[in-house]
This record gives structure tokens, sequence and C-alpha cells, in this order.
């Protein structure tokens, strides 16, 4: 594995956080709260910001995981999720021509993917899919050790393939609780916890539905591993059986007897995830 | 080796015969196809019928074979499992048994992996190196290709669209002859017909299809995010009918920017299944 000192970025709402990873190890790390609402380069600004705050000579590039649409080659990102003033931002010019180190962009979701498979639960393993389940849901996907982006950084939007009346992520994103019973996924998750039976049961039915999800992940990618990542993956136990029991029904038996499912255990992974798209690029490069 | 200077033989294994073919410096030679004892209880009869074809197709320039197999496969140690039409095939270990008998390299993969490899190599897809292979029959299957290669996925289980669930069903039964069968009691040929003399049901019924087809085309987009799909099979000659209605559907796609330069290709080629078979030899090889 490629040991050189990376620093992460991630975005997510209203904080950005910067880590200098080194070893598969933060050694030190940034929070930073943002005023998500302000002008580009404001937040540019923000940015140049926390990577001087923990960078130093050792760093040999830069990796960022951004929640929105990425040109990946390029590294420009389009219509920032939660920074409307990113219509389109040269990400990668800016921040190489400024620190003259190399910067790789890409979406939240594959940093999560390419972060499990360098310092999570899907290292050693060739095929795998990270899926985030939080305000979004989609996934990362990893063929051979290395991220597969798709054409457009789109490839792995599971949560937008139509389900039942809507998509999976209408019926699979944390605010589908509130929406649907009146109360936030969080306070499900503590009842859950608590035994509550109420609790218990609508953390099943999400079960049936993620397995659906999950079915439809394998016929259209086929990996050996997925790792559930954002908050929802921490009812873990308490879908788990429900969501097997959907699987159960696809056509292929080997692909079920041999597929493992857990729950990402880094609580750093979407920093780990970013630098780890920079070892990616490394590695990739090396092949060819 | 240059592969305008081999001689491979891809074979395409279905649920009631086989189809092997001689393919000499990229150029098909010879197509053989036979029927296949699929109901018998032993299942070395029906690697008895692959190995007969092959042996006349075979002689010491032979470099590889390849075989497109209806279900799932283990890659790396050429077995496959769980074929559904040949029902004593539940763990066949063919490229061990083909190798030993013909002592030249054997490749298995899934058929519609063959499929979008034949286009790759053979058909619409040659200038192009990220595609998804969609072919439509009886059935709805997929290849992916990356970088000119088949994905290496964990199965040879990847690209499985057909199966993704749809409606109340799954997409097959709305993107296939299926569709036609079911919900029109006729097949796409004779609907094709009457939707070509003006009939007002073919035509809908054709409409209908292309909304299905690009709801699947959606689902693939968001899974792979591919620069184009190639669909293969007869279903190519009707597009005129159910064109338009595919696209209206497509083009409220989420990302609307992904749109803009993405393709849909028809493409008919014969053969391409044996021809992508006879890839796998390339394929393998990173040729």
């Amino acid at each position: 594995m490629n040991q050189n000192a990376v620093i992460g970025i991630s975005f997510g709402g209203k904080t950005l956080v910067a880590g200098k990873v080194k070893g598969g190890r933060i050694e030190k790390s940034i929070v930073r709260v943002i005023n998500n609402k302000a002008p580009e380069n404001e937040i540019l600004t923000e940015v140049f910001n926390v990577i001087n705050e923990v960078k130093d000579d050792e760093v040999a590039g830069i990796g960022i995981g951004v929640p929105g649409i990425v040109d990946v080659e390029k590294g420009i990102l389009y219509d920032v999720q939660s920074i409307p003033s990113w219509h389109e931002v040269h990400i990668k010019e800016i921040l190489e021509s400024h620190f003259g180190l190399k910067v790789y962009v890409n979406n939240d979701a594959n940093c999560f993917a390419i972060g499990e498979t360098y310092f999570g639960q899907t290292q050693g393993y060739e095929n795998s899919v990270g899926l985030i389940l939080g305000a979004g849901v989609g996934a990362g996907i990893i063929f051979k050790g290395h991220l597969y982006s798709g054409t457009n950084c789109g490839a792995g939007e599971f949560g937008d393939i139509a389900y039942k009346e809507q998509n999976y992520e209408f019926y699979l994103n944390d605010s589908f609780f509130e929406y649907k019973y009146g109360v936030p996924a969080l306070t499900f998750l503590n009842r859950a916890k608590r035994k509550d039976k109420i609790a218990r049961a609508i953390f099943e039915y999400y079960g049936f539905d993620l397995g659906n999800l999950i079915k439809t992940i394998l016929y259209t990618v086929d990996p050996e591993i997925i790792t559930l990542g954002g908050p929802l993956s921490k009812a873990f136990p308490y879908f788990e059986k429900s969501m097997w029991k959907k699987i159960k029904t696809f056509k292929y038996k080997q692909t079920i007897n041999k597929l493992q499912i857990v729950a990402s255990k880094q609580d750093d992974i979407a920093v780990l995830g970013a630098a780890a798209l920079y070892y990616d690029a490394q590695n990739q490069r090396m092949k060819k | 080796m240059d592969k305008n200077n081999i001689s491979l033989i891809g074979v395409d294994l279905g649920g009631t015969k086989v189809a092997a073919g001689r393919v000499d410096n990229m150029e098909l030679k010879e197509v053989l196809h036979e029927l296949i004892p699929a109901q018998s209880e032993d299942p070395q009869d029906v690697i008895n019928s692959i190995v007969g074809v092959i042996e006349k197709l075979f002689d010491d320039k032979v470099k590889g074979i390849g075989i497109g197999i209806p279900g799932l496969v283990d890659r790396e140690k050429g077995i496959a499992y769980d074929i559904q039409n040949i029902p004593s095939w539940k763990e066949v270990h063919l490229k061990d048994y083909l190798e030993d008998y013909f002592k030249v390299p054997v490749y298995l993969d899934n058929d519609a992996n063959c499929f979008a490899l034949g286009e790759s190599r053979f058909g619409s897809g040659k200038d192009e190196k990220d595609f998804v292979g969609l072919t439509i029959g009886t059935g709805m299957g997929g290849g992916i290709i990356k970088d000119g290669f088949l994905i290496p996925d964990a199965h040879c289980g990847s690209g499985e669209f057909g199966n993704i669930m749809y409606l109340d069903s799954m997409y097959e039964d709305y993107c296939s002859g299926k569709f036609f069968k079911d919900k029109y009691s006729t097949n796409g040929e004779e609907l094709a017909k009457a939707a070509a003399e003006g009939d007002e049901n073919a035509l809908k019924a054709f409409r209908e299809f292309g909304v299905h087809m690009g709801n699947a085309i959606k689902t693939i987009m968001l899974s792979v995010d591919p620069r184009k799909v190639i669909i293969g099979g007869s279903v190519a000659h009707s597009k005129e009918f159910f064109e338009e209605s595919m696209w209206e559907t497509i083009k409220d796609f989420p990302f609307p920017g992904a749109v803009t330069d993405f393709e849909v290709i028809f493409s008919d080629v014969k053969n391409i299944a044996v021809l992508g078979a006879a890839s796998l030899y390339l394929d393998r090889n990173k040729q």
C-alpha cells in the first residue's frame, strides 16, 4: 500500500473536515463549521484554510469527497448539494495550481467505498459495494480493488432507481421516518436499542426495502461484499434479519451463499475515503 | 500473439441447443448448430454434445475455446452452476474437462456477457470502450464493458438487468418478447408487421414497450453509468415504433447532464453470441 501522507477532505452539510492521513491513520484533523450559503470564493477560501492547517512537508496529495456530481477526470464539481453557490467549481485545477500537489475529487459515496477498501471492512476483497444510507442513498462500486465511477461519475446511484410508488431513496433515506411516522430516524434507533417493539417493527420493514435494493445491486454489479454506511447503518442489527429474508429470494444461490453484508466500523471513513482517492489513482496508474 | 493471425472456437450453449463457430483471423468461418439432451439426468450427456460439436471445428491451429453459459459461472475455475434449462447441471467443471480433452485454454462466461463482448469485438461497440450490451429476445440480459474488456465481477452475474424488480414483476417481463406475449398475446414480429400497416393497437403496444425500455435504460444509467447502451436482437428491426417513447422516458433522468452525450444504439449482428464466446480468449489475455 502507498504510504505517502495525503490530505482527505469531506463536505457534509455545514461542516468541512480535513485530515492528514498517513499509514491508514488520521494524524491530525480539523472540523470547520462553514456558512454553506456563502458565495463561491468565500467557501473556497475556507478550503484553502483547512488544508493549510493540516498540511506539512510530507503531504503528497489531496483527495476530496463531495455530495454531488463530479467530473472525475477534470476535477470539476457540479451543483454541490449542500453548497448552493457551487454550480461549477474547477477545484482540482484551483488547488493543484495553488498547492502544487496532485488533487483527486469524487462523490462521497465513491469515497466511502474506496475508503472501506483501503482502511475498512472490504480490505482484501476485490469486488465490493459501499452503500450509504443517510440523507441520500447512493453507493460506490469497486472492481478488482479499484473504484468504478462510470462515465459521468454517476455509477452506483441506486437510490434513484424506481421502486414502489417512488424510488429506493424515498423509502430508505433518513427523513422517510419523519415523513411516514412523524418521528426522526435516530429516535427510532434509540427506541429500538431499548427493545421498543414498534421501533423494531419499523426497522424490520426497512430491511425488506433494503433487501430489495441489495438484490438490484447484485443483479447489476455482482459484488462479493457490501458495506453499509451512513447514520442508518447503525440500525443494522434491527434490519439485518428481514433484509436477508428478501435477499434469499435472489435467483442465483451461489451468489447468496458467498455474499457478505456488513456495517461500517470506521467513523472517520469520509476523510479516510477522500484520502484513499489518491492511493487508488496512484495504484491504477502503476497497473497501466 | 496477433489477434489477426489466430484461430479460436466460440460456443454458445442454450437451453435446447448448442451453437459453435470457428473464428480464423477475426473472421467467422463456419457455424454449427446442434440439439442437446438438456433434460437428460446425466450431466455428462450435454458435455458430450459440446465436445462433439467442438471436435468438428477443432484442429491443431486452434489456440483457445470460449463458451457462453446461460447462467452463473465461476470465471477463474471455469465452473457452471445451477443452469435452469439443463436441470442436471448443478456444478459442472467444464473448463477442467475440456482443457483436459482438447489441450488448449478454455474460458467460460455468462452468455449475456458474451453478447456484450461480441459487440465490443465484432459489432457496434468496436470503437467504444465503455458500454452496456443489452440482448433482448425471449428474455433480457446484459453485459458491461469497461476499457474495452468485460468487467471483472464476482460471479459473472453483473448486468442481469432483466431480473431487477419493476412494476408488479421484473424488467424482463416488460422489455422482452414476454411483454408482447403476455399483454398482447402475439409476438414482436407479428406486431411489427401490424404496426407497419398502421394498426393502432400494435403502435400502442410498441409505445408502451418503449416506455418500459426507457425505464430499464434509466436503471442501467443509474447503476453503471455507461457512455452507450447497445441493444441487440431482432427488436432492432422495430425500433422505429418504440424509439420515440423510449427517449421521452429517458429524458426525465434525474441528472440531465448525463443524458446529453448518452447514446442508445441498435445492433443485429449474426452469430454475435458465438463471436463473443470466441472473443473470451482475447478478453482474458488482455488483447
